[in-house]
């Protein structure tokens, strides 16, 4: 009952329908790991798959970055202004914090769907 | 009153006829996204490509989405738009697909590319017109299967009703 | 059976359709490589898009060597070329600039007059006074009513400047430059030209709120999102076309807390305060520097005189948040924003009148 137009045209569809599935599942689109950056270290990849809290040790002492539902944000510098902690969590591909006195940022990956850069 | 018709009038009229009658069927059941349709009234739409051709597809077609929204009282909801969007895609579909060199198409082949035609259409129409949330788009992927299962469905069905009128059968 | 069985050929053709459509959806290749530079004050990233492994060492070597170099020469306060100019400029003398400063200087003063005196480098004093000059301001106060009376009766702008060739004096001792961001907008537009003539056609460089982007990501535009000044994250994207500027002028960027009032970094030079009514304020133009001074003339302005300030300058794509967090854009602008908010927030779309 199936001609060959048939059966090519339905190996097609489950084909589209599995890059259908590849691009809108990607898991949690939005942000995939965060890399840390130390001073002019090389960038250090962490998932964000597991919660954990990490301590970087940076110019002035250990920044604090907390990993939690596939969020990053800092939650302790040693620095003044604290504009790192108050930069909250960060999801999106392309997003950014840095604690520039103890010289460590982080940055947000994501494979999709990301920003290229945030305008801040 | 009398209106002239012709031999092709009525039997638009009969298959839009018997369409509209699982149209409203379907409308009846429970559906995971509201406007989102299983389509068996599909069958009848690649039946009348298959026995006739395309022009009276397109017919049976959009007919059916009209009375039948009329009869269940959903014309000109969102509803009515999901599924004259989707109609029109499938057709669009189907009239590509009734070109292209060589006819090789069956009802399963025709079927499923119109109920993912369909579902496609119906889709974009909820999302860009009503619904622009991207956790919508997580659904798509799902939806699209269950439009390949049903297109096969209504395809088989399809087939096993045209082996059944025998001036085809030969 | 009405069907008829394909033939080879048909099926064949329909293959071979097939898998040009595969390939082409899964096997473009794209190589992205991306680096962080500490520069002006603030962290300048630099992505480059299907560059080869030469063409990308090398843009990243001169951003390295161009960055340190422009943060150095044109800091305000610290020793450099600019730092020397500004312990020059009180004494009225005459003397020679720095090359690397003139031409910010000379577009300064076109960019400052265009938009009415509102963006300033000249008010270097004044940034001084309320501590923006230093880099730890969490705990700092505002300064002394008086004191800021007394440096606005001295008006100092940048027509006091008087530029001869390389020679420069100053008319008016209160002028002091700093040229804050105009200088890091300036800065990254230059740092573009070099990376183009490198060979490189698909490139973002971002330094905080000053971006500068060229070419795209392949088949699809490079996008840029718009930190929400309401809270974090990001209210807004934008598809970039070609070659273009974006920057957005924050109260968010630099500020201090004291007594419960928020003490922002941009400071009217009417007043002598930080500007009030605004949270954050949008541009997007070709020029860098023009972006930059308008980002920052148009933040001033506020909400009532924005729009003549804009036709001064002839921006015409605009995005503004207000304090009560009302979006206001221009109709240029409400055609490519994208919100990413979950729930939209209160816009309108502002005709300019004269565009």
């Amino acid at each position: 009952m199936l001609t060959r137009a048939d059966s090519t045209v339905l190996a097609a569809s489950v084909v589209f329908i599995a890059c259908l599935y590849a691009v809108f599942w990607q898991p949690h689109a939005t942000a995939s790991h965060i890399n840390i950056i130390n001073g002019n270290e090389p960038p250090q990849q962490v998932s964000l798959e597991q919660d954990q809290v990490l301590d970087v040790k940076g110019r002035l002492g250990n920044s604090r970055i907390q990993i939690q539902q596939r969020r990053a944000r800092f939650i302790a510098s040693p620095c003044n202004n604290k504009l790192c902690i108050y930069q909250g969590w960060l999801q999106h591909g392309g997003e950014l914090a840095a604690c520039l006195p103890n010289r460590i940022l982080i940055t947000v990956k994501s494979n999709r769907r990301g920003f290229d850069a945030i305008n801040y | 009153m009398h209106i002239q018709t012709t031999r092709e009038d009525h039997r638009i009229a009969w298959l839009a006829a018997l369409a509209i009658c699982i149209h409203i069927l379907e409308a009846s059941f429970p559906s995971p996204l509201p406007g989102i349709k299983p389509g068996l009234a599909n069958i009848i739409t690649i039946m009348a490509l298959l026995l006739f051709d395309i022009r009276t597809a397109i017919w049976v077609s959009l007919l059916r989405v009209l009375a039948g929204s009329l009869l269940v009282g959903s014309f000109l909801t969102p509803t009515f738009i999901l599924s004259l969007t989707g109609a029109i895609c499938s057709l669009l579909v189907l009239w590509l697909a009734s070109h292209l060199p060589g006819r090789g198409f069956g009802p399963v082949g025709y079927s499923l590319l119109a109920a993912q035609g369909h579902m496609a259409g119906q889709f974009a129409a909820a999302y860009y017109l009503f619904i622009p949330h991207q956790g919508l788009l997580r659904l798509f992927p799902v939806l699209m299967t269950l439009a390949l299962i049903f297109g096969v469905v209504s395809g088989t069905i399809a087939h096993a009703m045209l082996q059944r009128i025998p001036a085809h059968n030969a | 059976m009405i069907t008829t069985q394909a033939t080879p050929a048909v099926s064949r053709l329909w293959l071979a359709g097939l898998i040009t459509i595969l390939g082409l959806v899964g096997c473009s290749r794209e190589t992205l490589d991306e680096k962080q530079f500490l520069a002006f004050g603030t962290v300048v990233e630099i992505t480059l898009y299907n560059a080869d492994a030469e063409q990308a060492r090398l843009a990243f070597k001169t951003a390295d060597a161009d960055l340190s170099y422009m943060s150095r020469a044109w800091h305000p306060w610290k020793a450099g070329t600019l730092g020397r100019m500004n312990g020059l400029l009180p004494t009225g003398g005459s003397f020679s600039a720095g090359p690397s400063v003139v031409p910010l200087i000379s577009k300064s003063q076109t960019l400052s007059s265009a938009s009415n005196g509102l963006f300033n480098p000249a008010i270097g004093n004044l940034i001084k006074l309320w501590g923006f000059d230093q880099d730890d301001i969490a705990d700092s106060s505002p300064p002394d009513r008086a004191a800021i009376e007394a440096l606005l009766e001295q008006h100092p702008t940048m027509d006091d400047i008087i530029l001869e060739g390389i020679q420069l004096r100053s008319t008016n001792p209160a002028v002091l430059l700093d040229f804050g961001a105009f200088a890091k907008g300036y800065g990254i537009g230059l740092l573009m030209e070099r990376i183009k003539a490198l060979g490189i056609e698909n490139a973002i460089i971002n330094a905080g709120g000053d971006l500068r982007v060229i070419g795209s990501r392949g088949k699809r535009p490079w996008r840029v999102g718009i930190r929400d000044p309401r809270g974090t994250g990001v209210i807004a994207s934008i598809e970039t076309q070609g070659d273009e500027s974006i920057f957005t002028s924050g109260n968010y960027e630099r500020y201090f807390d004291h007594n419960g009032t928020r003490y922002h970094h941009i400071i009217d030079p009417r007043t002598g305060y930080p500007a009030e009514g605004m949270l954050s304020v949008t541009v997007i133009h070709p020029d860098a520097a023009t972006a930059d001074a308008a980002a920052t003339a148009l933040f001033i302005a506020g909400p009532g005189q924005w729009q003549e300030i804009a036709g001064r300058m002839g921006i015409e794509q605009i995005m503004l948040v207000d304090e009560e967090q009302h979006v206001y854009m221009t109709p240029k602008m409400a055609k490519r924003i994208h919100f990413e908010t979950r729930t939209l927030p209160a816009t309108s779309v502002v005709d300019l009148g004269n565009s």
